[in-house]
C-alpha cells in the first residue's frame, strides 16, 4: 500500500470505518512509514484536543425558565397534562 | 430503525402537537445544554449563544407541526442551530462580547488555558470546517447525518472532515507556538 492510498483512507481509519483487513493494512503501513504515522497521530491528537478542549457550558435554570416562559407565550394553546411539579413520564420504549 | 431516545423524541413531538406543554419542556431540557454548547463554540461567546438558543427552540417548535422524521430530531435541531448561528455571525457587531462566566463543566487553570487555545484555533478555521468538526468530532453525529444537515453527499462530508482536521492540527500547532 502506497502513502497516497493510506492518506485517502486515514479519515475512515481514524473513525474505524474500514474493514478489519483494511484496518490491518493501514496499520502495517503506519508501522513502516514515519511520515504517514505522524500524519495519523497528529490528526488524532487534534481531534482529541478538540473533544476535550471545547467549552461545555450548561443552561442555567434561570435562563432555561426564561426561554420556556417565552415559548409558552408563543404557544398559548399548550396545556399541562398533570401536576406542574411532576416531570413528564415517558412511555416505556425498548432499545432495538 | 429508531433508537429508544429517538422514539421518545417522536412521542414527545406528537404530545407537543397535541398541545402538551410538558412535552415541549422535556424536549427543551433534553437538548438545551447540547445546543448551547454548539452555539457557544460556533459563535465564540455565551451571550450570543443564549440568544440563539431561544431562537433555535422557537423555530424548532414552530416547525414541529411540519416536521417529518427524516433523520433524527436532534440532527434537525442542530441544523436549525447552525442556520441561526450563521445568521447571527452575519449581523454587524459594535462591541466584542466577553464570556458571561456562568458555570461550565470544567474550571481548572490548565483546562481553561487549553480551552482558550482550542477555541482560538477553531475560530481561525473557515465556518464549514468548524461546523463539520463540531458536528462529527464533538457531537459525534455520523457522516450520513451531517451530510443530511449540510445538504452534501457522505463522501463530500468525509473529505471536508479530513481537511478540517488537518487545518485544526495546523492551527493548534501555531497557537501552541504562540503560547510558548
Amino acid at each position: 500500500m502506497k502513502c497516497a492510498d493510506v492518506r485517502e483512507l486515514l479519515g475512515n481509519y481514524m473513525d474505524q470505518e474500514l474493514t478489519e483487513t483494511m484496518m490491518q493494512r493501514v496499520e502495517r503501513h503506519l508501522l513502516r512509514c514515519p511520515t504517514c504515522a505522524y500524519e495519523a497521530r497528529s490528526l488524532e491528537q487534534a481531534r482529541d484536543l478538540l473533544r476535550h478542549g471545547v467549552e461545555s457550558p450548561m443552561v442555567s435554570e434561570q435562563t432555561g425558565e426564561r426561554i420556556l416562559h417565552h415559548l409558552r407565550q408563543r404557544f398559548p394553546h399548550l396545556h399541562r397534562s398533570g401536576s406542574t411539579e411532576e416531570p413528564l413520564s415517558l412511555p416505556l420504549l425498548l432499545e432495538e | 430503525m429508531e433508537s429508544g431516545r429517538e422514539s421518545e423524541d417522536t412521542w414527545l413531538i406528537a404530545r407537543f402537537r397535541a398541545g402538551d406543554a410538558q412535552a415541549m419542556e422535556t424536549l427543551f431540557w433534553r437538548y438545551a445544554d447540547a445546543v448551547l454548547a454548539y452555539a457557544t463554540r460556533l459563535l465564540g461567546n455565551r451571550t450570543d449563544a443564549e440568544e440563539v438558543l431561544s431562537e433555535v427552540f422557537l423555530r424548532a417548535f414552530e416547525g414541529c407541526m411540519g416536521y417529518r422524521a427524516e433523520g433524527t430530531f436532534k440532527a434537525w435541531l442542530f441544523r436549525i442551530a447552525r442556520n441561526c448561528c450563521i445568521d447571527r455571525l452575519r449581523q454587524p457587531r459594535l462591541l466584542p462580547l466577553e464570556d458571561s462566566g456562568e458555570p461550565t463543566s470544567a474550571d481548572g487553570t490548565a483546562e481553561i488555558e487549553m480551552r482558550v487555545v482550542v477555541q482560538r484555533a477553531l475560530k481561525r478555521l473557515p465556518e464549514e470546517y468548524q461546523t463539520v468538526l463540531l458536528l462529527c468530532d464533538v457531537e459525534e453525529f455520523t457522516a450520513k447525518e451531517v451530510a443530511q444537515m449540510l445538504g452534501r453527499s457522505v463522501p463530500s462530508v468525509k473529505g471536508l472532515l479530513y481537511r478540517a482536521r488537518a487545518s485544526l492540527r495546523d492551527a493548534l500547532s501555531e497557537e501552541w507556538g504562540e503560547e510558548a
